[in-house]
């Protein structure tokens, strides 16, 4: 074998390994129970890999010319400014209120609307909204109107635009936004405060300031782009939608389109590998295997001498890079499998130039892994607006509102999971496609690129169903 | 010490299994390729 062959082998077989060991998963936000499924879940894997070969071969022979990149959006009309400040405004009070709540109310996560607020609304369903309606978080951003303000007042003051104080250091690209990125995970899955309504009341504030500085000395939409991790995570999903804003005109284009001009800076593929790697370690967390797996890591730290939360907590993180790694190794298998396909392009170029192909899967398993999640704990977003403080207020009506468990049955559940992984693997095949016709011209060298992206789209569906599956045994 | 007794989950050996049928796909499609290179190497 070359180099190159024994160098994708060794990736393949280090990713089948990951694939094998990684943990059999319980869904952390997922109901269980799932039964009576006409056919074993496993055989799902298997038609969702046939589907993606379809699409695959349909794609190669139908789709010969690029269509998303060469599609230029429609300008429909032009949003009034103050749109842009209300929206502002208003994101700003959601934030001050979440803060408020976070302190003021009660600190029983059942009780308090924050932490519904950010894991099922904020984290959950807005990759879906911005999905679907465009940048929705870009207009609310609360630290990017409070930056813009900012800017408004001081260059109002000084008579002139001032230039941002300091150059961002461009090598470290979105790096950033990855470690912020990876910090929500982090408080989300290892901490054991996570949930408590005062210390994400604490984290907004924390991170709030974090922006704010970064926006000063760096300028607001260079710092937004490149340190907001949210700012980067929700724009990339705009960018699946059929609309988009640019200089204040709303335009319609084509779905998936917007992922083609999607600027590539360094850290972008990590940002988005991060975001597939906490999803998943989500998913994994409370499976079987890796608590056990965790115990025994937990035990090797408290021998050390670390106390026990302590030692679970750095297992936990230990987990959270491994899944994040794993998600990387699978990507870089499927980069490695073209380069060696002879393709004149190197391995970081492929990497950047199909970066963007991830980002349907990621929000394929942020649905799929939510979906239960949005539906029955999203309920209770009914009764915290009229009780939001948990302090028996009902200022609607709506406070005693109960979640009807009974709304979905869990196979609807694990059928619709399914749909959504595929749908989102499809059109990743499908950006991915369009991209290599857009770069090698002729289909036919396009298609021989893009079989290795088939291979890393079939592995993921299959790990995204894998874990799903382990979630409802 | 414990780090010496960290032992392979074997107890939970039927998940592995079954996990094995969900990377099947994987499996069978990159070796499929996989021998398609290596026969195109053989056979120019």
């Amino acid at each position: 074998l070359s180099g190159k062959a024994a160098r994708s082998g060794v990736v393949a077989a280090i990713a089948g390994a990951a694939l094998l060991a990684a943990p059999a998963a319980a869904d952390a936000h997922g109901l269980v129970g799932r039964a009576d499924l006409p056919i074993p879940d496993w055989l799902f894997a298997w038609a969702a890999a046939a589907v993606l070969a379809i699409s695959f071969f349909a794609f190669a022979v139908f789709w010969q010319e690029p269509v998303l990149e060469t599609n230029v959006p429609k300008e429909r009309f032009t949003i009034p400014v103050f749109v842009d400040v209300m929206c502002g405004a208003i994101g700003v009070a959601i934030m001050f209120g979440l803060i408020y709540a976070g302190f003021h109310g009660s600190q029983l996560d059942s009780e308090n609307v924050v932490p519904t607020f950010i894991y099922v609304f904020f984290w959950s369903l807005l990759p879906l909204l911005c999905a679907i309606f465009g940048d929705l978080f870009r207009a609310f951003n609360p630290w990017r109107a409070i930056g813009r303000a900012g800017g408004w007042v001081v260059n109002r003051i000084s008579g002139e635009n001032l230039p941002a104080p300091f150059e961002y250091p461009e090598k470290l690209g979105r790096f950033p936004a990855v470690f912020f990125l990876f910090g929500f995970g982090f408080l989300e899955l290892v901490t054991l405060s996570g949930r408590h309504p005062d210390v994400l009341a604490t984290a907004i504030i924390i991170y709030a300031f974090v922006q704010l500085i970064g926006m000063t000395l760096f300028g607001v939409d260079r710092w937004l782009e490149r340190g907001d991790a949210f700012n980067v995570y929700f724009n990339v999903f705009s960018r699946i939608s059929p609309l988009t804003v640019k200089n204040r005109k709303l335009a319609t284009r084509l779905p998936l389109s917007g992922l083609t001009d999607f600027t590539w800076l360094p850290s972008t593929v990590l940002f988005f590998c991060a975001s597939i790697g906490i999803t998943a370690f989500d998913g994994s967390s409370e499976g079987s295997v890796w608590q056990s797996f965790s115990k025994t890591l937990q035990s090797v730290f408290t021998d050390i001498g670390f106390g026990p939360q302590t030692s679970l907590q750095i297992a936990f993180t230990i987990g959270l890079i491994l899944s994040i790694a794993i998600v990387y190794g699978f990507y870089r298998l499927g980069i490695e499998g073209m380069v060696s396909s002879h393709i004149d392009m190197s391995a970081k170029e492929l990497s950047r130039t199909f970066a963007p192909s991830l980002v349907p899967i990621m929000l394929g398993y942020i649905l799929a892994h939510y979906f239960s999640f949005i539906m029955f704990q999203g309920q209770a977003m009914f009764a915290f607006v009229s009780n939001p403080l948990g302090h028996g207020t009902n200022y609607f009506g709506t406070a005693n509102v109960k979640i009807n468990y009974r709304f979905l049955s869990t196979n609807t559940i694990w059928y619709f999971q399914v749909l959504v992984l595929v749908i989102g693997h499809v059109a990743g095949l499908a950006v991915a496609h369009d991209k290599a016709l857009a770069v090698w011209g002729k289909a036919r060298a396009a298609v021989q690129s893009q079989i290795w992206m088939l291979v890393v789209m079939v592995g993921f569906t299959s790990l995204g169903l894998w874990l799903l599956s382990q979630a409802n045994q | 010490m414990t780090i010496f007794s960290i032992v392979l989950p074997v107890a939970h050996a039927g998940h592995w299994l079954a996990g094995l049928l969900y990377l099947a796909p994987v499996v069978i499609l990159a070796g499929g390729i996989a021998w398609q290179r290596i026969n195109d190497r053989r056979n120019p």
